[in-house]
């Protein structure tokens, strides 16, 4: 069997990358992140403190970005710039395939909300816990009706609220296991400087002014179906860390297959929905964007197309 | 002891050989095929979206840091996706959404709203009730379970109905009218020299996760009818069933995505698509709905293996599909039940 000079050397590569040693950062500390006076507290997940079965054979590296602590059942992940942290398991670990959580979604919101409260989440901060439900069914295509689902778990994410405002970017969230380990978890939940919080203010100030919140909401789409205040941050993946008030607007849209086009009326009055779209206003009515909204490739990736003969 | 330095040496070599068996098999693919679409110009006027290639550029992003062994073979934005980037063809998608040597095709843009409930709504508590398909939509009819205890919140059960799903494009060299039937069978993803030819499509595609961000997605209780036809050797197809809203066009689905890879590679990629819901604002889902994920095989371990497949799996062309007769499908669905039978997603 000849063995292709690429792959000799892709081993090789790998194997001196494997028995590599470098200086691995500290993981950052974890527990309720001070903010800036005026500003709001934060919360930093850690290897110190989490639930989150890494199993036997646990080691630290830096990759990609995250600063890992990895085992044999899984690993957690911290994104060296900007905090985020993320437990993942191994596909086919037994913690996670195993030992469904026995209680109810209720009892799961309130065990995984008491596990981020006790890690120092600020307890001020929770708006709110929601169950999520994951779900399996295997069958052969041929049968009548496709399988019944079957519950593997839930999922309960926190939300937050600053100053009785959503900060619908952050999260924490977490499954466990029937043994009350944590199989997955994710977590970022940043301090807010305190010019955020002067920006949620002065617009609570403008929309309770009739004047000025007429002025605002003329700035806003007109087909906007829903507007809310709320505080945006960045996305758990991006490095640079932005963070204002907005008020949101929602915006629907919706392409009806062609053959359809007359019925496009009917259908759109059913609930059936139609795509949706956030947009963000400051608050004299210009749109805002987060980092990740803003992201576009076409330099690096330029296109290039033909069509073919 | 498991990092005493007596250990290194096993471990390094351990990598090693791993690394060069995986190098002689020669059976891997790494490339990424992303076709993203915000500008519809074809349409009505607002019919455009503003987050779909920022979303797609976010999964090249998260999967490509230094160091990463996934590239991208292309990058298609607006007017540069064409609907016959994803129609079965040896110059359609064998060179594009579906070439050899693609792991992963990721899709971002709009899905048509096909004829699905009565016009005008028809309101029911059961399906027996629902016998009244409208034009474009066929048999089987079902109530469609919402607002009711443990199912999906936001709407009130109604009579629905069977249609094909179709991704919307607005390509400057369409030929199908921007539209990508996928449930009809002139789109079959996968086909490879691993695979075989048991969709009769030949072998000339490759890709091994396909996934369709986009509105409508799948619905509930036609999913299975809706993919499987799009089978033809692919590990899995991600996407999302909306089952009283629809899917929210949001900048970051495709980074969390890719994220999850950097950050565990030997992760389920199906829970990692699932997942995504979870640190979404809103869950990027405008009302109840389930991130949804499907494998097919020719065996139930097969699909079993696939829906478990961690990212390196996944790689692996020599796991590709073996048929679609049987299939393992998840879903992480936006609101807690404790219902395990068909009656979740539709009333008896």
């Amino acid at each position: 069997m000849r063995i292709p000079v690429s792959a000799l050397a892709l081993g090789v590569l790998v194997f001196l990358g494997g028995c590599a040693t470098v200086d691995l950062p500290q993981p950052p500390r974890p527990g309720t992140i001070a903010a800036p006076a005026g500003g709001a507290d934060g919360y930093q997940h850690g290897f110190e403190g989490s639930r989150f079965v890494v199993g036997d054979a646990a080691r630290r590296s830096v990759q990609y970005g995250y600063l890992k602590q990895r085992g044999d059942s899984g690993t957690i992940a911290i994104k060296v710039s900007n905090g985020s942290a993320f437990g993942v398991p191994n596909a086919g670990s037994e913690y996670a395939s195993s030992s469904r959580y026995a209680g109810s979604p209720d009892d799961h919101n309130a065990q995984v909300k008491g596990y981020f409260l006790t890690l120092g989440l600020p307890a001020s901060q929770v708006a709110d816990v929601r169950a999520m439900t994951l779900l399996q069914a295997d069958g052969q295509t041929g049968e009548t009706s496709p399988a019944g689902p079957r519950i593997l778990g839930y999922y309960s994410v926190v939300s937050r609220n600053v100053e009785g405002v959503p900060v619908p970017d952050s999260f924490a969230w977490a499954r466990l296991n029937a043994e009350g380990r944590v199989v997955q978890e994710g977590i970022y939940w940043p301090a807010l400087p305190p010019a955020v919080i002067d920006e949620v203010r002065a617009f609570k100030t403008a929309l309770a002014d009739p004047e000025r919140r007429r002025t605002l909401m003329a700035r806003v789409p007109t087909d906007a179906g829903a507007t809310a205040l709320v505080i945006h941050h960045s996305s758990s993946e991006e490095d640079q860390f932005r963070a204002f008030a907005s008020l949101d607007a929602t915006t629907r849209t919706f392409l009806v297959a062609p053959r359809d086009n007359q019925k496009r009326q009917s259908i759109g009055s059913s609930r059936a929905g139609g795509t949706s779209v956030v947009h963000h206003y400051d608050i004299n009515g210009n749109e805002q964007f987060l980092p990740q909204e803003r992201l576009d490739l076409r330099e690096k990736y330029p296109e290039a197309k033909v069509v073919p003969r | 002891m498991p990092n005493s330095p007596r250990n290194k040496p096993l471990r390094c070599g351990s990598v090693a050989l791993a690394a060069l068996a995986l190098a002689i098999a020669g059976c891997q693919s790494t490339g990424l095929v992303v076709e993203s679409v915000n500008n519809y110009h074809d349409f009505p006027s607002g019919s455009n979206l503003s987050n779909s290639i920022a979303n797609g550029d976010g999964f090249i992003r998260a999967m490509t840091p230094q160091g990463s062994d996934w590239h991208v073979i292309h990058r298609f934005t607006d007017g540069t996706v064409w609907d016959t980037d994803f129609i079965d063809g040896p110059t359609w998608d064998a060179r594009n959404f579906d070439q050899s040597g693609t792991a992963i095709s990721y899709y971002t843009g709009h899905g048509f709203i096909t004829p699905y409930d009565e016009v005008p709504e028809h309101l029911c508590s059961s399906s027996r009730q629902c016998t009244n398909p409208p034009p474009g939509a066929s048999l089987p009819g079902v109530c469609k379970a919402a607002g009711l205890p443990g199912r999906a919140p936001g709407d009130v059960s109604r009579c629905v109905y069977y249609s094909d799903r179709i991704l919307a494009v607005d390509g400057d060299n369409d030929q199908f009218g921007h539209a990508v039937n996928y449930s009809a069978g002139t789109v079959a993803w996968g086909e490879s020299s691993n695979a075989g030819a048991w969709r009769n499509v030949g072998t000339d595609g490759g890709t091994n996760l396909v996934v369709l961000d986009a509105s409508f997605g799948v619905l509930a209780t036609y999913w299975l009818r809706q993919t499987q036809q799009a089978m033809a050797g692919i590990h899995m197809l991600a996407t999302i069933m909306p089952v009283t809203g629809d899917t929210a066009n949001v900048s970051d689905r495709g980074g969390l995505f890719g994220a999850s890879w950097a950050q565990n590679e030997r992760g389920p990629v199906s829970i990692a698509w699932l997942t995504t819901m979870n640190s979404i604002p809103g869950s990027g889902i405008n009302g109840g709905g389930c991130n949804f994920v499907i494998a097919f095989d020719n065996t139930p371990q097969g699909a079993q293996g696939h829906i478990d497949e961690d990212w390196i799996g996944l790689r692996n062309d020599t796991r590709d599909a073996q048929g679609n007769g049987f299939y393992s499908a998840r879903w992480l669905c936006n609101w807690p039940t404790t219902i395990t039978d068909a009656s979740l997603f539709e009333l008896p």
